[in-house]
């Protein structure tokens, strides 16, 4: 029995893939992997949306894309961040960071007075 | 599990396959997930469904990374073209800096053609192609009244009653507006500004397409008399006159005699387009009021009516009014020859432009010009070309394809063609600002031009017109051959090849040159020989001098104050004499007097000539003028009882040919409205005709009258007219003293140099010859640069040559006469075929050079012994570099 899960909205999504990629050239096999490891597959995402979202990210130059061989020895696409994706996942971090504080904030206060 | 091939690795080589890597990229995906899976032990066929389900819609996420992919491969593309072309750009550019004197002569003979060019062109563009601004253009027409005698059609005014009739009940016009002008004063005395006026109604902006700037139109209430005065200021007139303030709307001005209220300023693209005048300063309200008549009316036909059905319907609409000329006068033909027709037409403006033939021959010696200007820029990148064939072959070894270095060699000329066009924009402007500041006052439409923005347009098409069509040309000449071969051969062998074509240029500019110059002298010609007419008096030192009063004066008090004003002329010491007239001395503007008969002949007859100008002068206008009487006697004190005048030689032979004048009679052969004829005039002597014009030339013929019979009204009744000559030192600052100090008060005086008006009719062909003279001067120079060029290369071409004539004992002056006459004979083949051409061109100027024929042989002569001078000129610092030739360093080198 699977544990429930939360559709990961697109935003979110882009976000993630440029965490993912800023530790160094991976292929989206792997992206796909680290999210669901490190969110403990708790954001189960719809692989099929990973690969549309990361051309979106190359075509916007946040991330650049090389062909090369896998571990396993297949040809495979790999995707590093760019200077201005790098920047990108900065702002974001810190916008979806303010985000979550503030939600938290509000779900963690006292009952209104009356 | 499918394995992809390991030579699809290399497929990237060739060329991106976006949709077999998009493919490649989900295969990879899924594979890893299916082994994934398997590892953690689901069959093959449950990971594969698995996977198919984690995936979800595989298909739409593929299309949309294809979609992407090839987003990205456009973009990729264009970033190619732009890196390309800026290191193109870049390369050029140094290439181009490296050879600093070569690019400044390439740069400024580009800036020099395109922007002769661009000023022209504009004036033409604005006047030729494209008159008007207005709505619906091609559809807007001039719809004048032509009075035709013989082979004049006189303009004659418009009842203002007929625009009336034809708004109501034309059906080939959308819209009609009647325009008149007045010109007026702003403000009085020595600071007044003379302003150009013209009346309009209400629906003249709407017909232009124009709203005011600020402020508003006329109400139909301003149009009716009696109302407050209202004025609409023109833009460039309110900018120079009140420095473009929003605040003059309601300010009063005074205007003419009346205070008038400033109500808007209307735009300055909205004017009448007849070039015959001067831009409107102000626009004001046309008032009714019966039989008002107006200088022109602008129709715009509806969409698909013909010009003839709408002339045809106006006429028809025009003569039921009854709007026509006077009884007698409507459409009829006389007896004789003589037919005088009062129609209706329709002219475009722009068609009947005075200039238009001017303009014409202007645009074509320009573009010979641009033509040189090519030529010689061609020249020069084929030169530089030549010392360049290495460089490019080295290039061409190294990987750079022949695409790539032809687009490299175009890239060059047209940066080159740019920045010589940049520097044409300041050229063509500069050019426009001093053509129009030199305009003679004949050629106003060149005010409209000033302020056109088209230059800049004009001037960088045909700057990158130029730059592709040379580039082109002299990059495929450059490159076109095996360039494997250039890097072995040595440069002095391979590049003889291009000589018959660079000497082919050169004669192709001289004979431009040529024509330029042979039209340039004929003009030259024509001025001179029009500046030597005989006027038929003498001008020195007479000048007109107008006592104009507010009120017309009674004729008593006019002739009392013409005797005083003459005694106190006489008395100043600058004034050798004096005499009195109503019109100046020559008889462009004088009164006319129509339809003459003689008592033998009617005035239906197809004998007499139609009109004679009339002068009315003292007794001794002649001998203060230095006329000699032909024949026959000047006024005395009862001339004017007698009805006796004195005529013109050119009006006594058209009305008495052979026979002698003195003692004839003669009259104005039309009925008065009361019925009654004019009595007889008897001629008592004959003077020589006077040239008015001397681009006209022909003389009027002329009539005088006695003083005693001039009109008691009329325009002429405000003033006294002075004819005075001055003694040879006395300035016209001393005459203008004068005038001051004997005026009455109230009474203007103003001074005409005589001599300086009649030159001023010179003005048009002084201008275009100037205009044609520098283009001329231009190409000859550009030639002569052309003709150094090739020489000097050619020279270089046969160092080795001569110096193996000389050790074989040529003499120096054998090798001068071998270099010169190398860059003579180019020289001689381009004078012969310019001069061929120019027997064709020069047909474009015959009517502006007023009987000097256009095969006149002393320009034809002078301008080929010009050019051939200039040649020779040419010739001589690479004659002097061949002579100093060195036989035992020429015949060692290479």
């Amino acid at each position: 029995m699977p544990e429930p899960t939360v559709e990961v909205l697109r935003g979110t999504l882009d976000m993630l893939i440029l965490k993912a990629v800023s530790w160094g050239p991976v292929h989206g096999y792997a992206v796909a992997r680290w999210i669901e490891q490190a969110t403990n597959d708790v954001l189960r995402i719809e692989e099929g949306s990973l690969y549309p979202a990361l051309h979106r990210l190359e075509t916007r130059a946040w991330i650049a894309a090389t062909w090369g061989t896998s571990e396993n020895n297949r040809r495979a696409k790999f995707y590093t961040l760019t200077p201005k994706g790098r920047a990108q996942l900065r702002l974001e971090t810190a916008t979806w960071t303010r985000f979550a504080y503030a939600v938290f904030a509000a779900l963690e206060a006292p009952p209104q007075p009356t | 599990m499918t394995r992809i091939p390991a030579w699809r690795r290399y497929l990237r080589f060739w060329r991106q396959n976006i949709a077999e890597d998009v493919d490649d990229e989900l295969r990879f995906h899924t594979e890893m997930r299916v082994r994934e899976y398997m590892a953690r032990g689901m069959s093959e066929a449950d990971a594969r469904h698995a996977v198919r389900n984690r995936l979800g819609d595989v298909d739409a996420a593929r299309v949309e990374c294809i979609e992407l992919g090839k987003v990205r491969e456009t973009h990729a593309r264009n970033a190619d073209f732009v890196d390309g072309l800026r290191s193109d750009v870049r390369y050029a550019l140094r290439s181009l800096g490296r050879a600093p004197g070569w690019t400044a002569v390439a740069l400024l003979t580009i800036a020099l053609g395109v922007g002769a060019t661009t000023s022209v062109f504009s004036v033409a563009d604005a006047l030729l192609v494209r008159p008007i601004a207005y709505p619906g253009a091609s559809r807007v027409y001039f719809a004048r009244r032509l009075f035709t005698i013989d082979a004049h059609r006189i303009p004659s005014p418009m009842p203002s009653a007929a625009v009336a009739a034809w708004r109501a009940n034309a059906r080939t016009i959308e819209a009609a507006v009647p325009y008149r002008y007045a010109d007026g004063r702003l403000g009085s005395g020595e600071s007044a500004v003379q302003v150009h006026g013209t009346m309009v109604d209400d629906a003249f902006l709407a017909f232009a397409g124009a709203h005011p700037l600020i402020g508003r139109n006329f109400t139909r209430e301003e149009l009716v008399s009696g109302g407050q005065r209202v004025v609409l200021l023109a833009e460039p007139f309110w900018r120079r006159q009140f420095g473009a303030s929003t605040d003059v709307i309601g300010k009063v001005i005074p205007l003419g005699d009346r205070p008038a209220t400033i109500i808007g300023v209307v735009p300055a693209s909205v004017t009448i387009p007849d070039f015959g005048r001067d831009p409107a300063d102000v626009w004001l309200p046309l008032v009714a009021a019966p039989n008002l008549i107006v200088n022109g009316v602008l129709v715009r036909l509806k969409p698909g009516a013909s010009a003839n059905a709408a002339t045809e319907e106006l006429d028809a609409i025009f003569q039921h009014e009854h709007l026509g000329a006077p009884a007698g006068m409507g459409s009829m033909r006389m007896p004789g020859q003589t037919a005088i027709v009062m129609q209706l037409s329709l002219t475009k403006p722009g068609t009947d432009l005075a200039i238009r033939q001017a303009l014409l021959m202007l645009t074509a010696a320009v573009g010979l010009l641009l033509l040189v200007a090519c030529t010689n820029v061609a020249h020069l990148l084929l030169a530089r070309g030549a010392t360049r064939q290495r460089e490019l072959a080295v290039r061409h070894a190294l990987g750079a394809g022949r695409r790539r270095l032809l687009r490299q060699l175009v890239t060059e000329s047209v940066v080159l063609a740019l920045a010589g066009g940049a520097l044409a924009v300041f050229v063509g402007w500069g050019g426009l600002v001093l053509v129009a500041a030199a305009r003679p006052d004949t050629l106003t439409p060149l005010a409209y031009v000033s302020s056109h923005r088209s230059v800049l347009t004009i001037a960088s098409v045909l700057a990158i017109g130029c730059g592709l069509v040379i580039g082109l040309l002299a990059a495929l000449r450059t490159a076109h051959r095996d360039l494997g071969m250039q890097l072995r051969a040595s440069a002095s062998s391979v590049l003889g090849t291009s000589r018959r074509l660079r000497a082919s240029l050169v004669v192709g500019e001289v004979a431009l040159s040529a024509i330029l110059l042979v039209g340039a002298l004929l003009l030259i010609h024509a001025v001179f020989d029009l500046q030597r007419t005989r006027l038929g008096f003498d001008a020195r030192g007479l000048y007109e001098l107008t006592f104009a009063t507010r009120q017309p004066l009674p004729a008593a008090e006019r002739s009392s104050l013409g005797a005083d004003l003459r005694t106190r002329a006489l008395a100043d010491p600058a004034i050798v004499a004096v005499t009195e007239a109503t019109s100046a001395p020559t008889p462009k503007y004088w009164r006319m007097l129509s339809l003459l008969e003689t008592p033998e002949h009617p005035a239906t007859s197809a004998d007499v000539p139609s009109a004679t100008a009339v002068n009315t002068v003292a007794p001794d206008y002649f001998s203060v003028l230095r006329m000699p009487l032909l024949s026959g006697r000047t006024f005395d004190a009862g001339s004017s009882e007698r009805n006796e005048v004195v005529v013109s030689s050119s009006l006594a032979r058209q009305l008495w040919r052979g026979s002698s004048a003195v003692g004839q009679r003669f009259r104005d052969g039309l009925t008065k409205p009361d019925g009654s004829r004019e009595p007889w005039r008897t001629v008592i002597g004959v003077v020589p005709d006077i040239v008015a014009d001397l681009v006209e030339g022909d003389a009027h013929p002329a009539m005088y009258q006695p003083l005693e019979a001039r009109e008691a009204s009329g325009p002429f009744a405000r003033s006294v007219v002075l004819v005075v000559r001055l003694a040879p030192t006395a300035t016209a600052t001393q005459l203008a003293t004068f005038a001051k100090s004997v005026a009455p008060p109230g009474v203007e005086t103003s001074i005409d140099n005589v001599r300086q008006r009649i030159d001023l009719t010179l003005a048009q062909p002084k201008f275009l010859m100037g205009i044609l003279a520098t283009f001329a001067a231009l190409g000859v120079v550009l030639a002569a640069v052309g003709l150094f060029g090739v020489i000097s290369y050619t020279v270089g071409q046969r160092t080795r040559e001569i110096g193996v004539r000389m050790a074989l004992g040529a003499s120096r002056g054998a090798v001068a006469t071998l270099v010169v006459g190398d860059g003579v004979r180019l020289a001689l083949v381009g004078i012969v075929i310019g001069l061929a051409g120019a027997v064709a061109a020069t047909r474009l100027i015959e009517n502006l050079l007023y009987g000097v024929s256009r095969f006149d042989p002393f320009s034809f002569f002078a301008g080929a012994a010009l050019l051939l001078v200039v040649a020779v000129v040419a010739c001589v610092v690479p004659m002097l570099r061949a002579t100093g030739v060195d036989p035992a360093i020429a015949v060692r080198a290479d």
